[in-house]
C-alpha cells in the first residue's frame, strides 16, 4: 500500500504517469471521482444492453440478429466487469448502484434518454454512438491513472471496435440501398445528430478533477473534435446531410460545428429527457423480473469481491 | 501440390490465413488462437480453409471467414471456401505460447487442463476466484483476482 503525504504529492505522482492500485491510500476525492466515472460507464453499458436486446427479435435476418445478440451479451458483460471494479472502491455496493440506477437516482449516458423508433435509429446508435463511445474510451485507456479500470478498458475497447464493424456494415447497407433506405437513415441522422454531439459532454471546465488526476486524458471538446474530423467527411462521402446549418470548414480546412444548444443535454443529466422515465422503468422491470435468478444463484462468489 | 513453387505458395497462403487477426481480441491472430485446422488447394485450384470455432454460436464467425477470404485473395487462387468444423473440438490447449502472452496483456487468462485456476495475467498471483461461467463473450468466463483486485476474463474455461 502506498501513501501520499499531501494532495500535492499525489498530484505529482499522477503527473509523472503513476498508476493507482486499489490497496493504495488514495485521496478520498480521487476515490469518489474515479468511482463516479466507472459507475456512469457501467450504467451506460447496462442500458446499452437493455436497449439493444429489443432489436434481437426485430433485426432483419439471422446474421443481424446474431450480431445484436452478441452485442447485448458484450454490453452486459462489460457492465458486469465495471460494477465489480466500481464496487471494490468501497463507495457504494453493487446492489446500491443498481438500486440507484433503476430508480432514476444516478446518471447514464445522454443517448439512452431518447427513444429509438426505427431500424435506422438503431444503426445511428450502433455506428455513430458506438464510435463516439470508442473515441472517449480510447482516450481514457491511453493515460488512465486507475489500474483496474485501465486493465478492463483494454478488453472493452477491443470489443467496441468489433461492434463498430457491425455498425458500419449496417450503415453501408442503407447507404448503398434504395431511396427509401437512404431516407430512413437521413431521417434518423436528423433526429440523433445533436445527441451524438452532446455525447461528449459540455466544454470541460479548467479545474476539472477528471483531467487533473488523469481519469480521462482529453477534454470533451478535444474528443468531440476528433469525432467530427473523422465522421463528418465519412457521412458526406456516403451522401448524407448533417443537420447543422453552422457546420463549416475553418481556415485550416478542419470541420467546425455551429453553435451548440445544450438545453437537451442538461435535461438528460437531470433524468428528465424525452424517454428517461420509460428507460428507467424498463430497467426496473428487468431488475424485478430477474429477482428469481439472483435468488437461485450462489451469491457467495460476488460477496467475496466486496460486490455484495 | 506437386512442384516446389506451388508448395511454397501454399505455405505462404497458410501463413497468411494464420496471420488473420481475431476481430474481437485486439491483435491476437487466429493462428495463435489455434483456430486454423487446415488450408488446402483442391485439384481445380479452389482453396478450402477449415477453421475450428471456440464455440459454435460465436458472433465473429462471419467476420473471420470474410477476413480469411480477403487474406487468401492476394494469392491469385480461385474460389475460397471457409468451413467451420467441430471435429476436432477447439479447446484452450490449442492456443500458442505467443497467443497466451498476447491475451495476458489484454487481461485475459487462458484456462489450463489442471484443476488449478490459471495465474492472474495482470499480477501473476494464483488468486483467481470464478464469478461467472460466461462474460462479455460466451468463450470467456469472468473471475476476480484477489491479488490485484481486478476483473479478469478466462478464455476456454470448461463449463460443467
Amino acid at each position: 500500500m502506498r501513501t501520499w503525504a499531501s494532495e500535492e504529492a499525489f498530484d505529482s505522482f499522477i503527473g509523472s504517469g503513476g498508476i493507482v492500485e486499489p490497496g493504495d491510500a488514495m485521496p478520498e476525492r480521487y476515490r469518489i471521482e474515479v468511482f463516479r466515472f466507472i459507475e456512469m460507464h457501467a450504467n451506460s453499458e447496462l442500458f446499452g444492453g437493455l436497449c439493444e436486446r429489443h432489436w434481437v427479435s426485430r433485426a432483419p435476418g439471422l446474421h443481424r440478429k446474431l450480431a445484436f445478440l452478441a452485442k447485448t451479451q458484450d454490453e452486459i458483460g462489460h457492465a458486469h466487469l465495471l460494477y465489480m471494479v466500481a464496487a471494490d472502491l468501497g463507495v457504494k455496493t453493487r446492489p446500491e448502484m443498481l438500486d440507484d440506477l433503476v430508480h432514476g437516482r444516478t446518471r447514464f449516458h445522454n443517448v439512452f434518454h431518447y427513444k429509438a423508433e426505427t431500424w435506422a435509429d438503431q444503426i445511428v446508435i450502433a455506428f455513430l454512438v458506438d464510435a463516439a463511445a470508442l473515441t472517449t474510451q480510447q482516450a481514457v485507456l491511453k493515460e488512465c491513472s486507475y489500474g483496474p479500470y485501465r486493465r478492463i478498458l483494454r478488453r472493452i475497447v477491443s470489443e467496441e471496435g468489433f461492434h463498430m464493424r457491425h455498425g458500419e456494415e449496417m450503415l453501408l447497407t442503407l447507404a448503398e440501398g434504395t431511396d427509401l433506405q437512404r431516407a430512413l437513415f437521413q431521417d434518423a441522422l436528423d433526429r440523433w445528430w445533436e445527441s451524438v454531439v452532446h455525447f461528449f459532454g459540455p466544454p470541460t471546465k479548467p479545474d476539472d478533477l477528471l483531467i487533473r488526476w488523469k481519469i480521462k486524458s482529453a477534454t470533451n471538446e478535444e474528443l468531440r473534435d476528433r469525432f467530427v474530423q473523422k465522421f463528418v467527411p465519412m457521412l458526406h462521402d456516403y451522401g448524407f446531410v448533417i443537420p447543422d446549418p453552422g457546420l463549416h470548414r475553418d481556415r485550416d480546412g478542419r470541420w467546425a460545428l455551429g453553435p451548440i444548444d445544450w438545453s437537451a443535454l442538461s435535461a438528460t443529466q437531470r433524468n428528465v429527457g424525452p424517454d428517461s422515465q420509460a428507460r428507467v422503468d424498463q430497467s426496473r422491470w428487468a431488475w424485478e423480473d430477474t429477482e428469481w435468478v439472483r435468488a437461485a444463484l450462489d451469491v457467495d462468489a460476488l460477496a467475496a469481491t466486496g460486490a455484495r | 501440390m506437386n512442384d516446389s513453387t506451388s508448395a511454397l505458395d501454399h505455405d505462404e497462403m497458410a501463413r497468411a490465413v494464420a496471420a488473420v487477426v481475431d476481430p474481437e481480441l485486439g491483435g491476437v491472430t487466429i493462428g495463435d488462437l489455434g483456430l486454423v485446422h487446415d488450408v488446402r488447394v483442391d485439384r481445380d485450384g479452389a482453396v478450402i480453409v477449415e477453421l475450428l470455432p471456440t464455440f459454435l454460436g460465436c458472433p465473429a464467425l462471419a467476420l473471420m471467414a470474410a477476413d480469411v477470404k480477403q487474406a487468401v485473395r492476394g494469392f491469385g487462387v480461385g474460389q475460397c471456401t471457409v468451413v467451420w468444423r467441430v471435429d476436432p473440438l477447439w479447446d484452450s490447449s490449442r492456443i500458442t505460447a505467443r497467443g497466451v502472452a498476447q491475451l495476458a496483456s489484454s487481461g485475459i487468462a487462458v484456462a489450463t487442463s489442471s484443476l488449478l485456476s490459471p495465474a492472474c495475467p495482470s499480477c501473476g498471483e494464483q488468486m483467481l476466484r470464478p464469478i461467472n461461467p460466461v462474460g462479455a463473450t460466451a468463450c470467456r468466463a469472468v473471475a476476480w483476482c484477489g491479488g490485484c483486485r481486478s476483473a479478469i476474463d478466462i478464455m476456454g474455461a470448461p463449463r460443467s
